[in-house]
């Protein structure tokens, strides 16, 4: 692990008015680190990850308490301004659902050179930075897909434009929550593995949120494995896949439907065993 | 034909698409454009008296006839279009500008200010217009803009139910937590994302928002707490013509066919911008 964290979480708790959405993790990304926050709906791994720039509805809605540090800064300390230059600046994020994070109204080039505009005022060819952007997620023709409307874009198309959107502005971390969900299964493997050629090419680190093991182990170097709020299992991803401890992480992996075991049916999980 | 995201393309696509609609816009910018252009078409006004000739049947030298004091109908129509276009359009604006803001102010700030505003709102609704009106017309005696104020103070109430649930629409919607991920500030996201997804129930609204404003301000003139004589609106036109209705029917067929005519074009668009936007 490196000596210096990215971010740092101690002693996370977040509620919902009298619902524990987490009861206290803490964990820790690295530079140039990798790691998946695995749990099924409702583990809390999305909101820990929103947490991470403050990003959650304020206090009457939801309550945050613990400590986040983002290069040894207080996340929760910080003021308004600093906080915007910290989204999107420093912490980047991906959503879920391309076709709906992107504003129907404005060209996806537009979008793009709006996030450049806020963290690079002083850029002066916007267009060509943007530009290349879109070609570095691999989309074909950026110079006419800059000046095309998010309906005119499949989904694997408007989840690259996302994460040239997100690229753009050079961030330290990138949150993909759940990024390929949306998306079918060969678009899922082509997002990836634009996912790992930015991460090495860049050096930035990648917090992947996700319920789908089957892309853990190709993009990311370690796993945290969540369940109703709390971590219950982490380690090298090898290793947990390989051969995972809590009965838990044991039976999310055995959801996973395989192709060449004809005999096994589909087994969910059985929760009273897990008491 | 894919709809174009532009608000304004879509609804140019709109209104163009379909026949009827396309009619009434044609009809409606002729209407418009004489009223409009009135000074270059009856050079002579809408004053001019021949008080020899008096009240008198559609003929060659006065089209649609003229009036008891032998003014030229067809002037005062056309004059009398001005003042009822323009009612209708800067009421209508004037109510766009403050429903608009308010509704969206009160959507952002949410919680029990927007409990409160729209509390407000529902108690002006409980104002009878008319009684409303006549009050602010002895207050202040008749005049021209009192009647843009007390229109558009009615009409914003609408516009703003409107604006607040488009709002909360969008704001709900996920390229705006997207745009404040990228550290994009409120009001960026305000004027960027939320007002712009807004434009095409705002266009619907304020399309259906002219004829009723219209016909509010002829309801007034009618009343006589309208226009002050000699300007003409539709609405006092037709209330002189209705006095003398069995002497002289023209004095109220022509301002009614054209106050009707204007009113089902206006009527037929604000349909087709809201169709459109229900989609």
């Amino acid at each position: 692990m490196a000596a210096e964290n990215l971010i740092e979480v101690k002693g996370l708790k977040i509620n919902f008015g009298k619902t524990e959405a987490v009861k206290g993790v803490d964990f820790c990304v690295g530079e140039d680190d990798s790691v998946a926050i695995v749990g099924e709906s409702g583990s809390g791994k999305s909101v820990s990850a929103m947490s991470l720039a403050r990003l959650l509805p304020p206090p009457p809605i939801c309550q945050v308490s613990g400590s986040v540090k983002y290069k040894g800064e207080d996340v929760y300390g910080m003021s308004a301004a600093r906080l915007r230059k910290l989204r999107g600046g420093e912490i980047a994020y991906i959503f879920q659902e391309p076709s709906t994070s992107l504003n129907p109204v404005f060209t996806v080039g537009s979008q793009i050179a709006e996030a450049v505009r806020l963290h690079f005022p002083e850029e002066k060819n916007v267009r060509k930075r943007v530009v290349k952007a879109l070609e570095e997620v691999g989309i074909r023709n950026p110079e006419q897909r800059y000046d095309s409307y998010p309906h005119e874009l499949s989904g694997g198309m408007q989840q690259r434009v996302m994460i040239a959107m997100a690229l753009s502005c050079a961030p330290k971390l990138l949150v993909a929550d759940e990024p390929t969900t949306a998306l079918d299964v060969t678009i899922q493997k082509q997002i990836i593995e634009l996912l790992c050629r930015v991460r090495e090419s860049r050096g930035m680190s990648i917090l992947l949120i996700t319920h789908n093991f089957g892309i853990i182990s190709q993009l990311c170097r370690r796993v945290i494995v969540m369940f109703r709020g709390e971590i219950v299992e982490r380690g090298l991803c090898s290793e947990v896949l390989k051969n995972p401890q809590h009965p838990y992480t044991k039976a999310l992996m055995d959801c996973i439907p395989r192709l060449n075991d004809k005999s096994r049916k589909l087994r969910p999980i059985d929760y009273d065993k897990l008491k | 034909m894919t709809p174009a995201a532009n608000p304004i393309k879509r609804a140019a696509q709109r209104l163009f698409s379909d026949n009827l609609t396309l009619s009434c816009a044609i009809v409606l910018a002729c209407i418009a454009l004489s009223c409009a252009f009135a000074n270059l078409i009856c050079p002579e006004g809408y004053r001019a008296q021949d008080l020899q000739l008096g009240i008198s049947a559609p003929s060659m030298e006065h089209i649609f006839g003229t009036d008891s004091l032998g003014r030229d109908v067809f002037a005062r129509v056309l004059y009398g279009g001005r003042v009822s276009f323009a009612v209708g359009v800067l009421a209508t604006f004037v109510a766009v500008v403050i429903g608009v803001a308010y509704g969206t102010v009160s959507a952002m700030a949410g919680g029990r200010i927007d409990a409160f505003m729209m509390r407000v709102v529902d108690v002006i609704y409980t104002l009878p217009f008319t009684i409303f009106v006549i009050l602010l017309m002895v207050a202040f005696g008749r005049s021209l803009w009192l009647i843009f104020v007390a229109i558009g103070a009615v009409e914003w109430l609408t516009m703003a139910r409107i604006a607040r649930a488009s709002a909360l629409e969008v704001k709900s919607r996920q390229f705006v937590e997207a745009a404040k991920v990228l550290g994009q500030s409120r009001t960026g996201i305000l004027f960027r994302h939320i007002l712009p997804n807004m434009l095409t129930p705002i266009f619907a609204c304020a399309a259906l928002t002219v004829p009723s404003v219209m016909m509010l301000e002829a309801f007034l003139s009618f009343l006589g707490l309208g226009v002050q004589a000699p300007l003409p609106s539709w609405g006092s036109l037709i209330k002189d013509g209705a006095e003398l209705m069995e002497d002289a029917p023209w004095l109220l067929v022509f301002p009614t066919l054209f106050f009707s005519v204007s009113l089902f074009c206006l009527n037929r668009i604000g349909e087709a911008l809201s169709e459109d936007a229900g989609k």
